[in-house]
């Protein structure tokens, strides 16, 4: 389940990434809201949507975790591969568009899920860093990027933008992808996460990472998290009001296993 | 999780083990009727919103996230899932209640 919902939120903020590259064209162009590029890219995503549940419908009619288990679906009939080609080609028909970019960042994200797909992925992330590496929309977009884990073709499109891109953001997003990246996996680096890190809060502290939160502010998380929350660290102390207005503090509890347990029912 | 984090109270003893939340949800008064109703008989910090100030020094970027802290107050593990929480805390509970019973038991006569 808990693999489940973080995917679920990296997909949304994708989509989140997705629309607000609508938005941007929007107030770019007032005569044309809705471009023939954002009608294609949409209806496409519509029917990507419909053949992935198709798809996936065993394990959403699956009445309990044993019938789960005892899914198998045939590989041969994932629409990822179908569709990458789909979106590949959407992107060549608009060149040069914020839906173009989504296009084929849809490629790299979705394909790097698929083995079958790994050409048409490394293509992509060609395309992405010759023809769109200074483009506004990909400067919100490659922010998910390393979403798409330590793989190749990622590492190479995040490297390329760190080095090539005019954009600030753009390297912004690019370094700090890299440092996240050197924090995966069994060769987790993290001494080269921390000059990556550090880079970042060097050359782009002011630059915007989410919402009213600059790279400045999200590096400075980061820091504290690699120094005071990995596994044989002491927890730091945590003090507040419990949901009734008690006083509550985590020290309390020493002498106690504790489960921390961060926690929302949505 | 909530069946669970309750089979976890039920199988360890308050005295060397304990859940603590951080409740991200933005209404307080919806959470103190959801934990009522839903009888989550383990204790919360309220923290406003997933942007609170516990989530954001525990940089947490996704929930649930959950930690096993040891009874000296150590990190041993981040995001177990499944019965990794159980084999963890198979391991920690015990030398939690060693520690406790050193601690009352008189020192041994000279």
């Amino acid at each position: 389940m808990r693999r489940l919902s973080r995917l679920a939120i990296a997909l949304a903020a994708l989509a989140t990434a997705t629309s607000l590259g609508a938005q941007d064209e929007t107030l770019l162009d007032p005569a044309k809201p809705t471009s023939a590029a954002r009608a294609a890219l949409d209806a496409l995503e519509t029917e990507f949507r419909a053949a992935q549940d198709a798809y996936y419908k065993p394990y959403s009619d699956a009445k309990s975790d044993e019938e789960r288990a005892a899914i198998t679906l045939d590989p041969a009939l994932d629409p990822v591969p179908i569709f990458v080609e789909r979106y590949a080609a959407l992107a060549r028909e608009h060149s040069g568009s914020a839906e173009a970019v989504a296009a084929w960042m849809w490629v790299f994200h979705s394909g790097s899920r698929s083995p079958r797909s790994a050409e048409a992925v490394s293509a992509a992330v060609d395309v992405l860093i010759e023809e769109y590496r200074d483009h506004a929309a990909l400067a919100e977009t490659v922010k998910f990027a390393f979403y798409a884990g330590s793989s190749e073709p990622c590492l190479r499109l995040l490297r390329a933008l760190r080095e090539r891109s005019e954009r600030a953001e753009t390297r912004a997003a690019a370094t700090y992808g890299l440092a996240q990246l050197a924090l995966q996996g069994p060769s987790r680096d993290e001494a080269r996460a921390r000059e990556l890190l550090e880079e970042v809060r060097e050359k782009h502290a002011s630059v915007p990472f989410h919402g009213k939160r600059s790279y400045g502010e999200q590096v400075e998380r980061d820091l504290f998290e690699l120094e005071h929350l990995a596994v044989g660290k002491v927890a730091p102390e945590i003090t507040g009001e419990d949901i009734d207005g008690k006083a509550l503090s985590l020290s309390e509890y020493r002498g106690k296993v504790v489960l921390l347990d961060f926690w929302g029912d949505w | 999780m909530y069946p669970h984090e309750r089979s976890l109270v039920a199988k360890y003893e308050a005295e060397t083990f304990a859940i603590l939340g951080v409740n991200s949800d933005p209404d307080r008064e919806r959470i103190r009727e959801i934990v009522a109703e839903k009888g989550l008989a383990w204790r919360s910090w309220w923290d406003g919103g997933t942007d609170g100030p516990i989530a954001t020094r525990w940089n947490v970027r996704g929930w649930p996230t959950v930690y096993i802290i040891d009874h000296e107050g150590v990190i041993r593990s981040r995001d177990p899932y499944g019965d990794q929480i159980d084999r963890v805390l198979d391991d920690l509970v015990p030398k939690a209640r060693e520690a406790a019973k050193r601690k009352t038991e008189p020192p041994p006569k000279e």
